[in-house]
């Protein structure tokens, strides 16, 4: 799939045949489908966006939209060309401030969630020497609530740069309901409740004879047993 | 009005639940208690959640990203690192030379007695309520809340075990997490391992620590300056940076700074050694079996993941998670802080020379990081080499030649 016909580079997204995605739409800054897998769907966006912060502007207001009428879990993964903030910046000049805020405003209005990334801390580098040089992460995964609660794995990692200026992003999560079962734990919102101390002072006064590190352990182990 | 007011606190303290509920999944140290954080703190659950889990691990070249090969691989990690142990003490003499009995009759009367109802109190306010539950899931929190229920059995478990030397199997049992020590920790020596003991255990051992705590500072030399009350670790830097300074005089042989690092020093502790330590500054004998029973008590289960692995006895290594593991490690470790001051005597290693009325010491030390000071004369080396050899050969603490680098 691709689109962006005059322009180059073009932006490809390629996928094994097994897969079947289905195509949200395609603009010349993304292309977002949607994939069923296991009766679940999900959707992705393979994001390019423009260097030029004024188009920017039209890839923000489309994306959300698309966010806003695609009730779905959303991965967005791509070269954004901004950053977040100045800590995701080294190089001479200060980077400039009106395209930090308006990611970060479309980013809060639609409740994004931007993936911690393994690896590289700048992904994309100027490659000029001396003081010219610049280094910023460009490449991100950005994902909204719905996401966090469909996958249970991912890591977001960046790979070895060969030719480009850019680190390759690699994206890897696991779709399964497997959910674990968690230890028992004495939760410390539970003393609030009125009922706890009655629970426990009940427990204690259990009859238990022994040792007195068995008593201990058997009366904590009574506890265990009653909020089972 | 009263109604109101009554539904206002009713719905007051539902949220407040909901928000502890929240702040106790997220692990957040550094927020400040004021307005409710429930959305902040369900966001960062739900982001850690996503993306703490182990997926893969590298062991030398290749790279592994099955669950069971990730658990089987760090529980044999880990079973190698606890349990290999020579048991012979391979260098027993090396003891005897540089430990001075040190602890007086007095001393260990302190150390032997039963403990007081108060001091127990006072070891269960002392550990840290915010901190993770070991096993049987019971945190500080739970202790200290209903410390007026609980005490007369946490006060009688404690003091049978002051008298009868003996634990009940189990009742030592921890879980060790994997904390990574930078963001892209991709293998297993790059997570460091913490062990999340049992709270009624950790009574035992923090009184125990408590009263060791109290005469570490005339025992332990005062090059020493980790985890030792009054001592600061601003010392070592400031040391350090004089030294630097002075690096460059002009001496026979040139100065040297040697910044010495170990590779696992913690886990990899003989516990033979630290027994024949505890004996050699002339420890009750009630003291060095409390001492024995605890390190034999411990078993470990891995957690990977939130799930347990393996399950297994330690034969050496004191784990880093237990209130009595730096004091222990500190005395151990005075065998090398002594024959380092032993050589220098001998005069074997010479020292800086900076002023007539400055005097450098020999070395420093922060828990297991050292730092020696000497001139870089063959003789003065091939001494320090030495004493380094024989430490590892009594300890088995090897020093790790990666991490370690000499200035000059």
């Amino acid at each position: 799939m691709t689109t962006r016909d005059s322009l180059n580079p073009n932006l490809w997204c390629i996928c094994s045949l097994s897969i079947n995605p289905t195509i949200l739409s395609i603009i010349d800054q993304y292309v977002a489908f949607s994939i069923t897998e296991n009766n679940k769907t999900f959707g992705m966006v393979a994001v390019y966006a423009s260097t030029c912060y004024i188009r920017r502007r039209t890839l923000w207001h489309d994306l959300s939209n698309l966010l806003n009428q695609q009730n779905l879990p959303f991965c967005l993964i791509g070269d954004y060309n901004t950053i977040l903030e100045a800590s995701e910046h080294r190089g001479r000049l200060a980077p400039a401030r009106l395209p930090m805020i308006e990611f970060q405003a479309w980013s809060d209005q639609n409740a994004l969630f931007h993936l911690p990334t393994r690896g590289a801390n700048y992904t994309w580098e100027n490659r000029r020497s001396g003081r010219f040089y610049t280094e910023r992460r460009l490449d991100r995964a950005v994902s909204n609530h719905a996401w966090l609660n469909f996958c249970n794995t991912m890591t977001c990692s960046t790979l070895v740069r060969t030719k480009s200026d850019h680190y390759p992003l690699l994206l890897e999560f696991q779709i399964n309901d497997c959910i674990f079962k968690s230890q028992f734990r004495f939760m410390k919102m539970w003393s609030l409740h009125e009922g706890c101390r009655e629970v426990i002072s009940s427990c204690w006064n259990n009859m238990v004879v022994g040792c007195p590190i068995y008593v201990l352990n058997k009366k904590l182990q009574l506890l265990v047993m009653f909020t089972l | 009005m009263n109604q109101e007011k009554e539904a206002q606190m009713k719905l007051e303290i539902e949220l407040q639940k909901q928000e502890w509920f929240w702040q106790e999944k997220a692990i957040v140290k550094c927020h400040v208690e004021g307005d409710r954080n429930t959305a902040y703190f369900h966001r960062i659950t739900k982001v850690k959640n996503a993306s703490k889990l182990i997926s893969s691990l590298r062991i030398d070249d290749t790279l592994i990203t099955n669950q069971d090969q990730i658990s089987d691989h760090v529980v044999q990690y880990y079973k190698n690192l606890f349990c290999t142990n020579s048991v012979v003490l391979q260098d027993p003499l090396l003891v005897h030379e540089v430990i001075p009995s040190l602890v007086d009759d007095n001393v260990n009367t302190m150390l032997i007695m039963l403990p007081s109802h108060s001091e127990i109190k006072n070891a269960v306010f002392d550990l840290n309520k915010e901190v993770a539950p070991g096993p049987d899931g019971f945190g500080a929190f739970f202790f200290q809340t209903y410390w007026d229920i609980v005490s007369r059995d946490v006060f009688n478990a404690v003091i049978k075990f002051f008298t009868t030397s003996w634990l009940l199997p189990n009742f030592n049992a921890n879980t060790f997490i994997f904390i990574p020590k930078t963001g892209s920790a991709d293998t297993v020596d790059q997570y460091r391992p913490i062990a999340l003991a049992n709270f009624k255990f950790k009574v035992i051992s923090k009184v125990l620590a408590d009263r060791l705590s109290k005469i570490m500072p005339q025992i332990i030399s005062n090059e020493q300056r980790g985890f030792i009350q009054g001592r600061n670790i601003k010392d070592c830097i400031c040391l350090a940076s004089e030294v630097a300074n002075i690096l460059h005089k002009k001496a026979f042989g040139g100065n040297l700074a040697l910044k010495i690092e170990i590779s696992k020093a913690f886990d990899t502790l003989n516990w033979n050694l630290l027994l024949t330590i505890l004996i050699c500054f002339s420890f009750n004998e009630q003291f060095c079996k409390w001492i024995e029973v605890i390190l034999n008590s411990a078993t470990l289960s891995i957690s990977i993941n939130g799930s347990q692995h393996g399950y297994f006895h330690c034969n050496r290594g004191v784990r880093q998670g237990d209130p009595l593991s730096p004091l222990l490690f500190c005395l151990a470790e005075d065998v090398l802080r002594r024959s380092i001051s032993k050589i220098v005597e001998d005069g074997k290693l010479e020292l800086f020379k900076a002023s007539r009325s400055v005097n450098i010491p020999s070395h420093s030390m922060y828990a297991d990081d050292i730092m020696v000071y000497c001139k870089g004369k063959q003789s003065c080396l091939l001494a320090l080499r030495e004493v380094f050899t024989r430490y590892a050969l009594a300890s088995g603490q090897i020093i790790n030649a990666r991490k370690s680098t000499i200035f000059s």
